[in-house]
């Protein structure tokens, strides 16, 4: 009897118990935010003192791709490992047919925001050496774009061949990496550049960058495998079933 | 001390996290998780863009690279959340040849 009305009472008190929890941990994360002196006065002045031998000029991008490359050469490797869980987990037969969202507004707002899409990513790009932008946002962009183009059912990521959308995707991780070995070859640490070449070496990076963040932004968005790679493994199960 | 706006961004972020992680740790829907998990990144960007202006006049550009990193990261990280969740939906779903049953254990 004790037990039946334990169990009776206990989920009733459960979100009670969850919101004061929770009230509780905000008040701890407040409390640590607010005591002076808990946060670190932060790496502004170390950025500033050494962006100089940055290659750039602006200093987002300078953390980017220079003194924290790292980060990046393993986020563009995050994407890739992305797109390839999404790839192997639909994969041939679990693809429903998409509806297509065609409609006459959808097509004339591609038809004037692609060009500029594009444009906007290239001086997004182009600006982010020295000012705010940079890889992400011109790749957001170009992301953005493709995603534009699958509402309307355009089957650019079935029509691209195999081979340049996988090289597409792989260009910057496999960049980035030849990049950081080639430093090490020539006796530097991981990822670091020559002080001559690095302006020209950050402004390669951020185009492949670029160019691969579009990419698998949008086939994450499309998030299935092209159609010409379901096909034939269609066709060979149907192949083996018939015989 | 006195209530600045940087100190309202700060709260704000944190207060999202906490939401966040409620919805997270009360929803029954999948979908309802997936979209808590971003709400919380949300407001871990928010604070660290406020920690990046928070030291006055010096703007910390290592917090704004980390977001414009966490970004990236937090879409493809929902784009496999995704990617799995529907993975999850098709196998819940009763073969078609199969008649229907009652469609009650397939909210999770």
């Amino acid at each position: 009897m004790v037990n039946s009305g334990r169990k009776r009472v206990s989920p009733a008190h459960r979100p009670w118990l969850l919101l004061v929890l929770l009230l509780l941990f905000f008040a701890a994360l407040a409390w640590v935010y607010l005591v002076p002196g808990s946060v670190p006065g932060g790496l502004a002045r170390q950025v500033d003192a050494s962006l100089v031998a940055s290659g750039v000029s602006s200093r987002v991008t300078a953390v980017l791709l220079n003194f924290r490359a790292y980060d990046t050469l393993l986020e563009c490797f995050i994407l890739l490992l992305g797109v390839m869980v999404v790839w192997s987990l639909r994969s041939a037969g679990t693809t429903e047919p998409r509806q297509p969202a065609v409609g006459a507004i959808l097509a004339a707002l591609e038809r004037l925001l692609l060009p500029l899409m594009i444009l906007v990513a290239g001086y997004l790009l182009w600006a982010g050496s020295s000012q705010a932008g940079g890889a992400f946002q011109a790749g957001a962009i170009l992301g953005g774009a493709g995603v534009l183009l699958l509402l309307d059912s355009s089957p650019f990521l079935d029509i691209l061949p195999k081979k340049a959308l996988v090289w597409g995707i792989t260009l910057a991780p496999l960049f980035f990496l030849a990049v950081g070995v080639a430093a090490l070859t020539q006796g530097r640490p991981f990822l670091t550049y020559r002080f001559q070449e690095a302006s020209l070496v950050i402004v390669a990076l951020e185009v492949a960058a670029a160019f691969s963040i579009g990419l698998c932004l949008a086939t994450l968005f499309a998030g299935r495998l092209p159609e010409y790679e379901s096909e034939p493994a269609q066709d060979k199960f149907a192949a083996k079933r018939g015989e | 001390m006195a209530l600045s706006p940087s100190l309202l961004y700060g709260l704000t972020g944190l207060m999202l996290f906490v939401i966040g992680l409620a919805a997270l740790f009360t929803s029954p829907q999948l979908l309802g998780k997936i979209l808590a998990v971003n709400i919380m990144a949300s407001g871990i960007f928010l604070f660290l863009i406020t920690l990046a202006h928070g030291s006055g006049t010096l703007i910390d550009p290592v917090p704004q690279a980390m977001v414009l990193t966490g970004i990236v990261v937090s879409v493809s990280s929902t784009a496999v959340a995704l990617a799995l969740l529907c993975r999850i939906e098709a196998a819940a779903r009763p073969p078609a040849h199969l008649p229907k049953k009652k469609d009650e254990a397939r909210q999770g």
